[in-house]
């Protein structure tokens, strides 16, 4: 966990600097009648800072590096996978449309980390956005982001 | 002696054979949409709403009280299965129902959490009845020392459950005060971190926090573990026919002692309950608030 802890204080410590500055730089310090707008966030970022220093000397000083805490190998490839198509789901959300967008995103899903049969996976895939349609969008009129290539 | 009488009359009308099939219906019904990560019981209210259209109020009403104890329940079946809570009350859940889970004991979780939950919904309900009046009245002297004890014992306890690392319980409650400052300040109204995004200025909402946290580090810790898996051993069962796997569970449950005046007792025998009696009566626990 050491180098886990060091890379995880920095970049807090990074954010939470930033979120004091931009507390500063871009909200009322004190309003007409007391604290304003920017008071509450700095001295939050502040304890946030305090503690990522704590945290980063603390790390500084262990010795023990631990156990493994980066995935590697095959691991670190799901996981990859996981995370691109979850960002490039969202990503596309607008132009893919709910439905769609999470009959593909399910797809993959259950396609590479499932290693179903393609056509186990097509029929869930399927079935899922027949499902979501048919409650949310047919019954329940949720609404949901729609593609700009598919009116739903 | 005035409460007692209208509890009974609460009872009389709630009791009658269809506002009893209303609130099973509604539980069911709520449970199947509690299931659902991110419905919550507000918004499964909401969306079941027109259910009762066209229904005799009183029992509109206990349908929708028994849609909101089964939305309740309902984001615990996700919470101790796929360690995803479904609305922000069953975020706990997760901590020990999932542990169960994975030791192939997700059936006696369920209906643990199901008992659990008819318990100290109904003891709670008589109890509330028993002192709101008193405590209305105190509640109203409430001023902002008070309230700042209150968030203050809140977010000490918070750090309680960070467990063995107390500076990083203290940086992930924090960051959580961090994250709940965006969005309006309530006392200048400005848009606090919104980067223009008309939807930041409603702010962070809880749950889906809550679910990224929850589900999505699941899902990336599932992906990390794909290839070597094993699958849980265990049966999924409601039903509890089952000797072995409720006798686990038993010594959970003295306190029942302590809680319920004996003729309420669950039986002694546990192995002889099963979730589908305990289910339609979290109805009945909602039967008695009479909403």
């Amino acid at each position: 966990m050491r180098n886990a802890d060091r890379v995880t204080a920095a970049l807090l410590l990074a954010f939470s600097v930033a979120f004091s500055a931009g507390a500063l730089k871009q909200y009322q310090w004190w309003g007409s009648g007391g604290p304003g707008s920017a008071f509450m966030p700095f001295w939050l970022g502040l304890v946030m800072a305090l503690l990522a220093l704590m945290m980063l000397f603390r790390s500084l000083k262990e010795k023990n590096p631990g156990a493994a805490w980066f995935p590697r190998g095959e691991g670190l490839r799901d996981i990859s996978v996981v995370l691109g198509v979850t960002v490039a789901f969202v990503a596309f959300l607008n132009v893919l449309g709910m439905v769609i967008g999470t009959a593909i995103y399910l797809a993959v899903l259950i396609g590479y980390l499932g290693r179903h049969r393609w056509w186990v996976t097509l029929a869930i895939a399927a079935g899922a956005a027949g499902f979501n349609w048919l409650v949310f969008v047919h019954w329940l009129h949720v609404p949901f982001p729609e593609g700009k290539l598919w009116i739903f | 002696m005035d409460f007692l009488t209208h509890l009974g009359m609460g009872f009389g009308i709630a009791l009658t054979p269809f506002n009893v099939m209303m609130a099973v219906a509604g539980v069911l019904v709520g449970i199947l949409i509690g299931a659902l990560p991110g419905v919550g019981p507000p918004s499964g209210v909401a969306m079941l709403l027109p259910l009762t259209f066209g229904m005799d109020p009183t029992s509109g009403i206990i349908m929708l009280a028994a849609l909101y104890a089964g939305t309740m329940y309902g984001g615990t079946i996700t919470a101790v299965l796929i360690n995803t809570p479904g609305e922000s009350a069953s975020v706990v859940t997760c901590l020990d129902g999932y542990q169960m889970a994975l030791q192939g004991r997700a059936g006696p979780a369920l209906g643990i959490a199901a008992i659990g939950s008819f318990i100290a919904g109904t003891v709670g309900v008589v109890l509330l009845m028993l002192v709101s009046p008193a405590l209305a009245k105190w509640a109203l002297s409430f001023g902002p020392p008070e309230t700042f004890a209150l968030m203050l014992l809140g977010l000490t306890t918070c750090t309680m459950l960070a467990g063995d690392d107390p500076l990083k319980g203290y940086m992930s409650m924090v960051f959580g005060l961090m994250l709940a400052m965006v969005g309006f300040d309530i006392i200048s109204g400005d848009a606090r971190y919104g980067f223009g995004i008309i939807e930041m200025m409603d702010g962070i909402d809880f749950l889906p926090v809550a679910i990224g946290l929850f589900g999505l580090g699941e899902v990336l810790h599932g992906a990390e573990q794909a290839g070597k898996a094993q699958p849980v051993q265990g049966r999924l069962r409601l039903r509890s026919g089952d000797r072995e796997m409720w006798s686990n569970e038993r010594h959970l449950l003295p306190e029942r002692r302590i809680l319920i005046p004996t003729p309420l007792q669950l039986p002694a025998d546990i192995d002889s309950l099963s979730v589908e009696v305990c289910v339609p009566s979290s109805g009945h626990s909602s039967l008695v608030t009479g909403y």
